[in-house]
């Protein structure tokens, strides 16, 4: 990977390659997760798009698109630590594989130059019926999120046990926040002028292309966007407003979806880092690990029983989906599992697996472009960003004694519970 | 060994036909650091009464995918365990027409292949791991009756096929499960888990005599079995043109469904059918479209809106699916929309749609993954993975018009809705 800092101070990162049939590139502002301010910043990347002023609207934006081989571009919202990260990503056909002499690259990036730099606005204020249409757009992805009852319960558990901090907050917004009278068309606005000038700018590009000529082309393109300086950093997850124990909660659905919270202070920047990393793969991260193992493959309580690790804040959430009947059954298997791990009852055979599988995941992500800009992202928010393999060498050098002792930073703070209405019987 | 090259792409695959009666395919992919490994049969839920021998069976919806889960098993443990010490990533699939296994390593390729081949290739079956796996199944089922989405889909596909197995869950009811025993298991096994009925294709930066060294070392000759599916005729009309359920979801949920009756292609013609389908969905309702924005801007649907044609051995369905408080105002809507492009002249939408088709099918290139599942797809409809791209020189403005007025007749359309529970 290649990083060049452009005059404007958006930070660009490259990865050369000639291996895909198709150019990627991303922008991202990123801004520290704040209540209220949430919701405009997820709103704006569609707002952008849906009213650009050289198309004059998003029908005509999309045949635009459509016209370059059906190149893509993406809102893309998500959150990282106590930051909120939003933008777009942009995948395009590269021009060797088009019909005819396109030139497909140019193209699209004028299309992304265009959007970002050239909304339709009218005295300070973006069109009042393209922000309520996609304001509308916004509530419903909102709310079909819940749709999904797994990510609901992780969702859940989540925001009852970091509340009151930032890392509560959804990237998507709340649904308080695209009402009529709400973020108006005036204030949106002005909210735009505030995000493009006092915002970090990230840019990931994946293709053929060396950084130099990227460079030059944004530059020439996006030159009158500006990045701010910022300090991006990562620390442990703020439970001190939130809930500690168990939190039930009743919908119509068939099976129930157990979701567990753990804190354990240990984030990317900590020496102990890589080895939490095995400990959680060790504990929940795939058919080798001892949720896995245990609480689905001996028990048979369940389809999937997982945990993943955020290693920006140390959050742990473990997941799983059971009948009402056997709630406390997996429960308390998962407790014990992660006795067992604390108490260093882990095989050579298990460690190995973990590790192997961990090894094995990241260097699938060096196939995928997408992959890629979301690792280098994460890793911004770090005192050392790693690339891909200096992260693999670190968890080569792990012990099984080093992961076990990572282990014991593991403590449970919230359980959310979310069951069915009657009586399911099989 | 045949060895295809499209210059177009820069890609090629080598065919093997391996003397056991395997096709082994590899399909090289310099300097990517994953490989991909997909064992397959042609062999899925709609596959539930056939004839062996003489022999007629029908056995319990659901046991395609059951099988697919006990195959990992083995006497010496479970095959999951292997991998462990390989670190592949393992899974499987059962959809409606085949099983596959599959694998995705950057390192110990071989060692993950042997795995593969080996526990695929070696059933073990007990009444122990039977009951055993009856829970875990059980809860699959389960996960997937909270699903909207998949809830809507399939309901659509009872409203579309009356005796059409497609229209029966993959993974069964947790009462047909039940009746599966190891015996019925080895019957599903032996009938179609023979070599002449499946495919190994391996896509990555792979020596191929590498690849068929593992098949040397594990498979034996397979004998030709006299196996006959046994399905039933398809129905030229629908069940019902309207279906509802009602489940935990924000808001309502529908697929709009065309079922298509025509007599099921094969080979080159199954592709060229199923891209001039992908063009016209995109031409009615991709991005862009009058029908979709139009739609977008009044609020009746939402960017999770989306177009799919789904087919495979016996079937296809051309959906239309999203979220919307008014679908049946979206079906509406829809066959206006239907009607006024078969009477205009769709040409410059035509050609701006082929182009996002054919860079759909070229962007499938990018990834191992979508490669093998691609090769797969096309291989047991009996074509060949590269006319998903050369067929486009076949393709004009007429044959899709054609194919259009074949396809959207009202009266082989249905609405699958699923409403919030109150």
């Amino acid at each position: 990977m290649a990083v060049k800092t452009l005059s404007n101070g958006i930070v660009l990162r490259t990865v050369h390659t000639d291996r895909f049939k198709t150019d990627y590139l991303t922008l991202t502002w990123v801004r520290p997760m704040t209540d209220r301010e949430n919701t405009k910043n997820a709103l704006l990347p569609y707002v952008l798009k849906a009213g650009c002023a050289p198309y004059g609207s998003l029908k005509q934006l999309n045949i635009a698109l459509k016209e370059n081989y059906g190149a893509t571009l993406a809102c893309v919202l998500r959150k990282r630590g106590n930051y909120q990260c939003f933008g777009y990503a942009m995948s395009f056909l590269k021009d060797e594989y088009a019909f005819q002499g396109d030139c497909i690259s140019d193209k699209c990036l004028e299309i992304l130059s265009n959007v970002v730099l050239s909304p339709i606005q009218k005295n300070g204020a973006f069109d009042a019926d393209i922000l309520r249409v996609e304001k509308n757009n916004l509530k419903e992805k909102i709310e079909s999120r819940s749709n999904d009852k797994i990510v609901y319960g992780i969702d859940r558990c989540s925001a009852l046990m970091c509340k009151g901090s930032p890392f509560a907050l959804s990237e998507l917004g709340e649904v308080e926040g695209l009402t009529e009278d709400v973020n108006t068309p005036d204030i949106m606005f002005q909210h735009y002028r505030k995000v493009m000038e006092s915002s970090h700018v990230e840019a990931f590009y994946v293709g053929s292309v060396d950084i130099d000529q990227v460079a030059q082309k944004l530059e020439e393109k996006l030159g009158e966007l500006h990045s701010a300086e910022m300090s991006l950093t990562a620390g442990a997850v703020d439970v001190s407003g939130g809930e500690k124990g168990t939190i039930t909660e009743t919908l119509p659905v068939n099976q129930c979806k157990l979701t567990m919270g753990f804190t354990t202070g240990v984030t990317v920047d900590d020496a102990q880092y890589p080895a939490m990393v095995m400990a959680n793969m060790i504990f929940g991260g795939g058919p080798t690990s001892k949720l896995f193992m245990n609480v689905r493959e001996k028990l048979s309580l369940c389809y999937y029983a997982a945990a993943r690790y955020n290693k920006l804040n140390g959050q742990v959430l473990v997941y799983s989906g059971v009948q009402a009947e056997n709630v406390q059954k997996a429960e308390d298997e998962i407790k014990n599992q992660l006795t067992q791990l604390q108490q260093g009852n882990v095989t050579d055979e298990e460690f190995e697996a973990a590790r192997k599988s961990v090894v094995n995941a990241l260097r699938a992500s060096q196939d995928s472009p997408s992959s890629l800009e979301d690792f280098g992202l994460s890793e911004q928010f770090g005192k050392h960003p790693r690339t891909v393999e200096q992260f693999i060498d670190q968890l080569l050098q792990v012990t099984k004694e080093e992961a076990v002792r990572a282990s014991a930073n593991m403590q449970l703070h919230t359980i959310h519970v979310l069951k069915g209405e009657g009586g399911e019987d099989e | 060994m045949n060895k295809i090259e499209n210059k177009r792409l820069g890609e090629t695959i080598l065919e093997y036909d391996h003397a056991s009666g395997l096709k082994v395919v590899v399909i090289p992919k310099s300097g990517y650091a994953n490989t991909y490994a997909m064992f397959a049969t042609n062999f899925g839920s709609v596959d539930n009464c056939f004839r062996l021998n003489g022999d007629q069976k029908r056995v319990p919806d659901g046991i395609a995918h059951f099988l697919e889960h006990k195959l990992f098993d083995n006497e010496d443990g479970n095959a999951f365990e292997k991998y462990a010490k390989t670190g592949a990533s393992a899974n499987a699939f059962t959809s409606f027409d085949k099983t596959a296994y599959l694998f995705s390593a950057a390192d110990h390729v071989m060692e993950s292949l042997d795995i593969l081949v080996d526990f695929v290739t070696h059933p073990y079956f007990t009444k122990e791991s039977v009951e055993k796996e009856q829970g875990i199944i059980g809860q699959e089922i389960r996960m997937y009756d909270d699903d909207g989405e998949w809830r809507v889909q399939f309901n659509l596909l009872k409203a579309l096929y009356e005796h059409n197995p497609v229209a029966i869950d993959i993974a069964g009811t947790v009462e047909s499960i039940s009746h599966i025993t190891h015996e019925t298991l080895y019957d599903c096994y032996n009938t179609f888990y023979n070599l002449h009925n499946m495919v190994l294709c391996v896509v990555g930066d792979v020596k191929p005599e590498e690849v068929l060294a593992v098949c040397d070392r594990h498979l034996k000759p397979a004998p030709k079995l006299d196996v006959q599916r046994i399905i039933q005729p398809d129905e030229k009309t629908i069940v019902q043109d309207y279906i509802e359920q009602k489940l935990s979801v924000a808001a309502p949920l529908f697929q709009i469904g065309f079922k298509d009756t025509s007599d099921c292609f094969t080979g080159r013609e199954y592709i060229r059918r199923e891209i001039e389908i992908n063009i016209l969905l995109e031409m009615i309702a991709g991005r862009g479209s009058d029908f979709f924005e139009r739609l977008y801007q009044q609020g009746l649907l939402n960017s999770q809106f989306g177009t799919e044609y789904m087919s495979g051995r016996g079937f296809g369905v051309t959906m239309f699916a999203g979220e919307s408080q008014n679908p049946e105002q979206v079906r509406d809507e829809l066959l206006s929309e239907l009607d006024r492009l078969g009477v205009s002249d769709n040409r410059a939408l035509y050609e701006r749609s082929r182009r996002v088709v054919y860079a759909t099918c070229v962007r499938q290139f990018n990834a191992v993954d979508e490669i093998a599942h691609a090769y797969i797809g096309c291989y047991f409809m009996g074509a060949s993975l590269f006319d998903m791209v050369d067929i486009f020189d076949d393709i004009t403005y007429e044959s899709v018009m054609d194919t259009f007025r074949q396809v959207f007749c009202r009266d082989k359309m249905a609405l699958s809705v699923v409403r919030p529970a109150d």
